[in-house]
């Protein structure tokens, strides 16, 4: 039987991820129905792994103009040529 | 039929399709390079510092910007245009890596010297079964748009974010925000599998860690 221990160091991103396999799936599954505080973890994992998709890094916006017109020129550019 | 109406600030920031995006860089439109540029710089630096450090970055990313307008004509469509992106750039970095004489193929990530998932896993929070001796409290905000909601919180996240380790940023970038398949992101960064699947999960664990901190005290 699986560990706590195991279950968060190993197998809880694969898990949320469909990485694992069906055995291993299993192994947890009947883990997270016998184990409150995993089933915690899995569930705070899932709201981590949401953040980043809320979260994007951000650009210096005259980075992001600056390298877009000097693109936008050279593409012209080349097609000139 | 009502038509939906979008400000600036929506259409700049809004997910990219490449259906909607494609044509109008073939068409050399100025706001679709901005478009492509404000989504995917910032990701191709992360990539590109995974693979070759902080110091070349931003080189290699230029590099692959003009790589891009070289080749933006001949975009077939194989993958979508981000992986396209993230391997253009991967492979820049990755060519400067062997100038260096660094490159060693598929690459093993020593995983000792990946910093972890900060206390999660001191002994102290298992019994000596494996089991929970610590185990995790509720929190308060139990969902990203709750925890977002605190400026506080913001701040502490894009702290956690910018000290992890580049292979993990890496990797939580391409498969978090990017929503890329784990084997996409091994064959963008060259890593195993295994590793990308580690790399993953520790970067995951130290943003846990410092959310549990966060709601049990309310500072980073």
């Amino acid at each position: 039987m699986l560990t706590c221990k195991e279950l968060t160091q190993l197998h809880a991103s694969d898990y949320l991820d469909h990485e694992l396999t069906s055995r291993q799936r299993f192994g947890v599954r009947l883990h997270l129905m016998l184990c409150r505080h995993c089933r915690r973890f899995v569930t705070q994992l899932q709201v981590v792994r949401g953040l980043l998709r809320h979260s994007p890094p951000p650009a210096t916006e005259s980075q992001v103009q600056d390298t877009a017109a000097h693109l936008h020129e050279a593409y012209h550019q080349q097609n000139k040529s | 039929m009502a038509v939906p109406t979008y400000s600036m600030a929506d259409v700049l920031t809004s997910p990219l399709t490449d259906l909607e995006l494609l044509p109008d860089l073939l068409a050399g439109e100025a706001a679709a390079f901005e478009r492509l540029v404000r989504h995917y710089h910032q990701p191709m630096k992360q990539v590109a510092q995974a693979i070759i450090g902080e110091a070349q970055a931003e080189e290699a990313v230029q590099e692959a910007w003009i790589s891009v307008v070289r080749s933006v004509r001949d975009f077939q469509g194989r993958s979508s245009i981000k992986t396209w992106l993230f391997t253009i750039v991967a492979n820049e970095a990755k060519s400067r890596l062997r100038k260096n004489r660094y490159d060693h193929g598929a690459r093993e990530v020593p995983m000792d010297s990946q910093s972890g998932a900060s206390d999660l896993f001191d002994s102290s929070r298992w019994r000596n079964d494996g089991h929970w001796q610590q185990a995790p409290r509720a929190w308060h905000d139990d969902s990203p748009d709750s925890l977002l909601s605190h400026e506080e919180f913001r701040l502490c996240l894009d702290k956690t974010l910018a000290k992890l380790p580049a292979d993990q940023k890496a990797v939580l970038t391409l498969r978090d925000y990017q929503g890329l398949e784990l084997d996409d992101i091994c064959n963008i960064l060259g890593l195993t599998a295994s590793n990308t699947r580690v790399l993953l999960h520790r970067a995951r664990l130290t943003v846990y860690a410092m959310v549990e901190h966060f709601e049990e005290t309310g500072t980073c």
